[in-house]
């Protein structure tokens, strides 16, 4: 099963060997016999808490506010939070077994320092903290006086607190200066977080997830979107709705996913295809004279010219017909009943972001919704998910000692930095400091390899020692959610919730907020990266000063969350955005665009979108893979990682500061240009049990959906030679992987399905990442995601 | 007596497992060992993905109750709910077997047949079951089986027959919509 050169089997051979070895953490790799993992709450029924206490769910975008049960100064249980007007109270697996994430054998329990070849357990020794940090201050310092500040980067993924992930770190690059700092964006929904910037002037959607108004539309499409998977609890609530209203809900996915089989229609479109949906339904919408005249003259800049494109490249349903296999019958059909009812809402998430044309076509979708008019009142509009957070405040760092970083940012991905890592092109990056692993999610892992391996220093930070994490430096074991306290991961809708700390740190971990600190005093920076900030609450309070999220605002309301933009101490919480009452608090205008309306198309997006070769009305193309397969336009790209490309013009959008950008050209193949691949492969969730490595660590996730798993139609299965349950080898343009055949009829033929969060160094079962058939460089121009989810394959009997 | 039940609406479930997840935080329920387990039906003949959560159906007339040699398995008077002295259990595994819903698990370990008891201890402090406690998509109902039907049959829903054995399941489902 696995090609790489460290399997599962030497690894634990390995730590084995560990006890003779002086100095080999063997506890880096735990005991693996266990069968069957103990339960939390030992011996039968969870005790009747001593203490309840109100956290934020440190999972997925839903943000939910939590009850956690401590007896005895241990946390014996989970439950949702009542008070809660998101949750009600309900809750996903995920959120309960938070649990695992602390009383977890396989955790880091040390730093460590690598002292031999990389990818070798005995090559790493347990260090004191002060011995870890105070060398990786130095190294530090000591990049940055050789190559300058732009030479470090920093990739503070994951869904570890906000303070510290989003705040501290922010400090600490404008007192490095580099600009190299980046978030999960970029993995996750940046396409969707950069087309609402673009179109609408603030990056989230529309609605909140109350019953009151994501649950209270007519209508529902989700594009791309597994909903019941990725944001559980909100789609659990619209799906009672459902039920109880009678309301239209349509699923437009490849697969028949479990918010699909709620659906009272399935749209299985070809991957990589939905901009040609969205374009197809406005072409009839407009055809049919059925968009809202009044809402576009008022709200609306660029209809025209929207018009006359979509008229001019004939994006008919007809066409759309032949791209995506949804019948133009179906398209206008639902075209029209979009137009008609008020109470619409589209959602998209990574299914769309997750590829080439990811920017383009979320856009395309904001503009159905805005020349319909699903704009400015609860339960309508369009928005995409994980689009980001809204200002909380920072520490601030007085303008004498904030250095400005003198060349541009390379690229708004982190996997932007792999090359530059390598060639020193177009200038050098040799510190990299990470949560997440780049080894499991940025394509290419072999490339990746190399790049750390041409580094000065790179340094880990995260709670298991997750796939090929014994690459790095140094490996820092980190607090999670209840250890750590802050603030829980921003939820869609703009919501955080204050997690306090509620159990000391395990083992020698230490919170994220406390490695930051300690890491800035070291640079020389005491002064702002106070030792007073360690404490969760005094932090909050520092940071918050000119924003209204005070801990004492947390702490009075009964599920400890609030809802952004806050802009100032005493704002109040809005619920809708984009309404003629408060657009969006803090800016300008019921849409913040420069105009103040929504930007179709205006002379400065052409301006924009045209220094990289593309325009800001989505001509369509498809992913490149898929478009040599099937002799479709997908991009080719004139610039590469390691050259100068332009600098973006997107500020607002998606530019952070000066930021290079790569220029493309949409191609025109005559004829297909590739063949022996004979599927389209496309990937997610694998359930709602996983986001992402952390939940494979936590046993009772792992077991509800443990296999890498290739759902595959009966009738491609038969051609094939695969039964359900067989071993199968899906081969990539890259390489490729292997997965157990789910032999499932709820997917279209030409595709099948890998999901994309199983790793070779996972505890309980072991699957090589789907990410080594990825290539990195395939990435959105505008939002520089990565194409994870439009490939092609072929798929044999293993 | 009036019998509890859970009803499970077909329609209302999302397949997410999170009534897994609730049993075996607060029963303490180790790895590949269920109470309650969530199962994932294939679509078939252009039917859809369904999903299937199966916790105990607490039987009017228990076939787990009727195997046991040693008398362990009891229905309580009150409410109905059928549960296992672990004293008195042999370990025999009758009962494993003699169910044919599949309800009843083994504890390898501590020799004895375990299963759902509705969360009987929660209940007893004025609290939902677990599992219905945190339903992510309102599909679990704990009540009073006659009230939970009542509610049913007002909301135009139907039933779905499970009693192929004539031991009649006190939990019971709403077919899909």
């Amino acid at each position: 099963m696995s090609n790489s050169n460290l399997s599962r089997r030497d690894f634990l051979k390995y730590a084995g060997a560990g006890a003779v070895i002086a100095g080999m953490p063997s506890i880096l790799y735990g005991e693996t016999k266990e069968k069957a993992p103990k339960p939390y709450t030992e011996d039968g029924i969870a005790p009747v808490p001593d203490k309840v206490v109100t956290a934020g769910c440190p999972w997925c975008q839903t943000g939910c506010s939590m009850k956690v049960h401590v007896k005895d100064g241990r946390i014996v249980n989970i439950y949702g939070n009542p008070d809660d007007p998101v949750t009600g109270g309900k809750l996903c697996p995920k959120g309960q077994a938070s649990i695992g994430l602390l009383y977890n054998k396989y955790r880091l329990k040390s730093p460590l320092k690598r002292i031999g070849p990389r990818g070798k357990p005995e090559s790493y020794q347990e260090i004191s903290w002060e011995q870890a940090l105070t060398e990786i201050a130095e190294k530090l310092k000591m990049v940055k006086e050789k190559y300058g500040p732009e030479a470090f980067a920093w990739w503070t993924a994951g869904r570890s607190e906000s303070q510290a992930r989003a705040g501290l770190t922010g400090t600490f690059e404008k007192l490095y200066g580099t600009p190299h700092r980046e978030g999960t964006g970029p993995f996750c929904n940046l396409a969707g977080t950069s087309a609402s910037n673009s179109i609408l002037g603030h990056n989230n959607p529309p609605w909140i997830y109350t019953r009151e108004d994501f649950g209270n539309a007519d209508w529902y499409m989700f594009v791309g979107s597994n909903s019941a998977a990725c944001k559980t609890v909100a789609f659990g609530m619209v799906n009672d709705e459902r039920v109880k209203r009678k309301i239209r809900l349509i699923v437009v996915d490849p697969r028949m996913t479990e918010t699909a089989s709620r659906a009272d229609l399935w749209l299985p479109i070809k991957p990589s295809t939905d901009m040609a949906l969205a374009l197809s339904m406005m072409y009839h919408i407009i055809e049919k004279d059925l968009h809202n005249k009044e809402f576009i003259d008022k709200k609306v800049l660029g209809f025209d010219r929207l018009k006359a494109f979509l008229f001019e490249k004939k994006y008919t349903p007809e066409w759309a017909e032949k791209v995506t296999g949804i019948p133009a019958k179906t398209i206008k059909g639902i075209a029209e009943e979009y137009a008609k009812t008020e109470k619409a809402i589209i959602m998209g998430n990574a299914g769309l972001s997750h590829h080439t044309n990811g920017h383009l076509t979320h856009r395309a979708f904001f503009m159905l919704a805005a020349i319909t008019g699903h704009f400015g009142k609860p339960s309508m509009g369009y928005g995409c998910g994980n689009t980001g957070a809204t200002p909380m405040g920072s520490i601030s760092v007085p303008p004498e000692k904030e250095v400005k970083p003198k060349k541009q940012r390379l690229g708004r991905s982190p996997a932007a930095w792999v090359e530059p890592m390598i060639t020193g092109k177009p200038y050098p990056i040799k510190a990299f400091m990470s949560t997440c692993n780049p080894l499991v999610q940025w394509g290419d892992i072999e490339r990746v390899m190399t790049a750390l391996d041409n580094l000065d220093v790179s340094v880990y930070y995260n709670m298991f020692p997750s796939i090929e994490t014994l690459y790095f430096d140094y490996i820092l074991p980190i607090s999670p959610w209840a250890e750590s306290g802050g603030v829980a991961p921003v939820s869609d809708e703009r919501r955080n919730v204050f997690v306090p700390q509620i159990i000391q740190p395990l083992h020698q971990a230490k919170p994220e907020r406390w490695i930051f600190i300690e890491l800035g005093q070291k640079m020389g920076w005491g002064d702002i990266f106070k030792d007073e900030y360690k404490d969760p609450v005094v932090l909050q309070r520092a940071m918050a000063k000119k924003t209204g999220f005070s801990p004492e605002r947390f702490f009075a309301k009964k599920d400890y969350a609030l809802r952004g933009p806050l802009p100032s101490p005493d704002a109040p919480e809005i619920g809708t955005l984009y309404t003629e009452a408060h657009g969006v608090p803090g800016k300008k205008g019921q849409f913040p665009r420069p105009s103040g309306k929504i930007e179709i198309w205006t002379e400065d997006l052409e301006k924009a979108y045209k220094a990289q070769g593309i325009s800001p009305l989505p001509e369509f193309y498809v992913d490149p893979e898929i478009g040599m397969k099937d002799g479709l336009p997908y991009l080719e790209y004139l610039d590469d990682d390691s050259s100068e490309g332009v600098t973006s013009q997107m500020k607002g959008i998606v530019a952070v500061g000066n930021m290079r950008a790569l220029r493309v050209k949409i191609k025109y193949p005559e004829k297909p240009e590739i063949s022996g691949f004979n599927m389209y492969l496309t990937s997610g969730r694998p359930s709602a049990s996983h986001f992402g490595d952390g939940s494979h660590w936590i046993w009772s996730l792992n077991e509800q959906m443990p296999d890498q798993y290739c759902m595959i139609h009966p009738e491609k299965a038969k051609e094939t030679g695969v039964k359900d349950g067989d071993m199968v080898k899906v081969e990539g343009l890259k390489g490729s992987v292997t997965a157990k055949a789910w032999v499932y009829e709820g997917i279209r033929k030409d595709t099948v399905f890998v999901p994309n969060t199983y790793s070779e160094k996972q505890p309980f079962t072991q699957w090589r990442s789907l990410n080594f058939i990825v290539d990195k460089n395939k990435r959105c121009p505008v939002s520089d995601q990565i194409n994870y989810k439009g490939l092609i394959c072929r798929v044999t009997k293993a | 007596m009036s019998q509890y039940s859970i009803m499970v609406d077909t329609e209302r479930c999302i397949g997410c497992k999170s009534c897994e997840t609730a049993c075996k935080l607060e029963n303490g329920i180790p790895a590949g060992r269920y109470r309650i387990k969530n199962l994932w039906i294939n679509p078939q003949g252009g039917k859809r993905l369904d999903f299937m959560t199966m916790p105990c159906m607490h039987c009017e007339k228990p076939a787990c109750a009727a195997s046991c040699p040693v008398k362990a398995i009891s229905k309580r008077k009150e409410d109905g709910i059928v549960l296992i002295d672990k004293k008195k259990c042999n370990g025999c595994q009758y009962c494993v077997h003699a169910c044919p819903y599949g309800a009843i698990n083994f504890d390898a370990e501590k020799k004895v047949a375990d299963k759902c008891t509705y969360c009987l201890h929660r209940l007893q402090r004025g609290e939902e079951p677990a599992c219905v406690s945190k339903c992510s998509g309102h599909a679990l109902s704990l009540g009073k089986k006659d009230d939970l039907i009542a509610k049913a049959k007002s909301g135009g829903r139907k039933t779905r027959d499970i009693n192929k054995f004539g031991i009649n399941p006190s939990t019971f489902y709403l077919e899909r919509v």
